[in-house]
């Protein structure tokens, strides 16, 4: 089941209110099919950090 | 010659310098516009007239008795108000906070400080941060001078204003997801987004922890380079400074681009972007091109992953800061803010992990196209300027979601953390100012602003500068 109006307020205390709802529900199916739209390829990486070095190269 | 409140750092600080000019007479000068355009512009939610005269005053008698710090010495400048001032209130916009005064100052209000800047007061800004447009239900709805019943998009939409309308002399304004870039390019401005760690984040207000840059916004590419050295360097107290030391790119400006590639990829920033919007930074490029650089066509597929693993990021970093007060009191915020919070609440664990992998893989991806281009070039945004309290905007006269379009161009920078110039090239058939976004490679930021400098030379706007607000 997606997340929703009644997600938040069962498992983080968040009252939404009834004018949230709808705009609540199109961002996330917007988000799923954004997400449907990743190469899960690319999420084949063990790291998660991401800061600059001083050369400019990538430091966990 | 242009007045006094019009006038650039650069200019200015010459004029300060040989004391031909007070400093005074210039935050007077800035003072006297903000009291007649101020309240129509909602440009400032405080101002602090009497400490500026007193700042200006001091700046004089140190200038007179040999004491010149530098070409900041005594200019006016306004500070976005989610950046501390210690023993005065912040509010970040906001009803919640709106009697919060921070214990220190912010690095950047020291560093500032310490340049002999004269202090006008905070910006107004969107609730938060959390927003495009800086229609602000607590301190007023700011205008576009440009156009009155136009955004001046968000969230450093007070610094875009007060900079065009010459209420102030240069400005700090923060960017997590665009908030520097677009009011810079809705007002006709420049608008500098640091690398991510650049400019040390201590005594701003967080908005998402690993996306936020405290960056200068100004009315020329060389007083953006000014600030910059101003701010910049490593600050200990901000877990994710740099261990750099200050930048000194002003300095060191180009004059011309030999031996410069500036990259497009015009399948992602020219895709679905408003004709007149890609005829003005076009013509931008065609400029860059005359003055030296070689344009190179590029392609990184990876790019069409921004607005997921941004959303991800940006959302849910934000909602953690925000969690309890959104919980508790949830009436207090702006509606728009409220319901962004919540969506920021939806993202699970490894949603939120993902889009940290993605922004990982992207940033191997783009790194390695700057071993072929010295910057990217770009549209800032892809719309018109939207009206005020609109929800949409137009792409060749077709209304499309605002908010989502003000980031869609702006994400890559954002999720990178690479720096990026935001600056006026050109006007579009309804007189409104049209910006280009310069991308550079981490810790690049000579690079970008001598692209920048390079362009402002051939003065994409002539003589025209807003003057709706003068009506």
């Amino acid at each position: 089941m997606d997340p929703n109006a009644s997600h938040l307020r069962e498992t983080r205390d968040i009252a939404v209110p009834a004018e949230d709802e709808a705009p609540l529900a199109a961002h996330w199916t917007k988000m799923r099919r954004l997400r449907s739209q990743v190469d899960e390829s690319r999420l084949a990486d063990a790291e998660i950090a991401v800061t600059w070095a001083p050369t400019g190269g990538q430091h966990a | 010659m242009l007045e006094l409140a019009a006038q650039s750092i650069d200019e200015l600080s010459r004029r300060i310098g040989s004391r031909e000019v007070s400093p005074v007479e210039v935050t007077e000068a800035v003072l006297n516009n903000i009291g007649r355009y101020d309240d129509t512009l909602k440009a400032y939610i405080d101002v602090y007239r009497d400490h500026a005269l007193d700042d200006a005053r001091a700046a004089e008698a140190e200038i007179a008795s040999g004491g010149y710090r530098g070409p900041l010495h005594g200019i006016p400048m306004g500070i976005k108000d989610n950046i501390y001032f210690a023993d005065r209130v912040t509010t970040m916009g906001s009803k919640i906070h709106s009697e919060f005064v921070a214990g220190a100052n912010a690095t950047v209000v020291d560093r500032l400080a310490d340049a002999g800047v004269v202090f006008l007061g905070k910006l107004n800004m969107h609730e938060y941060a959390l927003g495009g447009t800086t229609d602000n239900p607590f301190y007023g709805t700011c205008r576009n001078p440009w156009d009155l019943d136009k955004s001046p998009g968000g969230s450093s939409g007070g610094s875009g204003a007060a900079l065009a309308s010459n209420l102030t002399i240069a400005a700090l304004g923060t960017d997590t997801s665009g908030s520097i870039r677009i009011p810079a390019a809705f007002c006709g401005i420049m608008g500098l987004k640091p690398t991510y760690g650049r400019v040390s984040r201590f005594g701003c207000f967080p908005e998402a922890w690993t996306l936020d840059h405290i960056g200068p916004m100004t009315r020329t590419v060389r007083d953006a380079a000014i600030v910059l050295d101003a701010i910049s360097g490593h600050d200990a107290r901000d877990p994710g400074s740099l261990p750099q030391p200050p930048t000194t790119t002003a300095s060191a400006l180009r004059d011309t681009l030999e031996g410069v590639t500036i990259g497009i990829v015009e399948d992602f920033f020219f895709h679905d972007v408003d004709d007149e919007v890609a005829r003005c930074v076009w013509e931008g490029v065609e400029e860059l091109r005359r003055q030296g650089a070689t344009i190179r066509p590029l392609c990184i597929p990876g790019l069409v992953d921004v607005e997921w693993a941004l959303t991800m990021i940006d959302t849910s970093e934000t909602s953690t800061v925000h969690h309890a007060n959104l919980r508790d009191r949830p009436q207090d915020y702006g509606d728009d803010v409220r319901l962004l919070l919540e969506c920021g609440e939806l993202p699970s664990a490894v949603d939120y992990l993902e889009a940290q992998q993605i922004r990982r893989r992207l940033r191997r991806e783009v790194h390695n196209s700057f071993d072929t281009v010295d910057v990217l070039v770009g549209p800032t945004l892809p719309i018109r300027t939207p009206r005020i309290g609109a929800v949409e905007g137009s792409i060749n006269g077709r209304s499309v979601d605002a908010l989502e379009n003000l980031i869609r161009l702006v994400g890559p920078a954002s999720l990178l953390g690479l720096p990026c110039l935001s600056l006026p090239c050109g006007l579009a058939d309804d007189g409104l100012p049209v910006s280009m976004q310069i991308i550079g490679p981490a810790l690049g930021e000579q690079k970008v602003l001598d692209v920048g400098h390079v362009l402002e030379l051939s003065e994409p706007l002539g003589l025209t500068r807003a003057s709706a607000y003068r009506r």
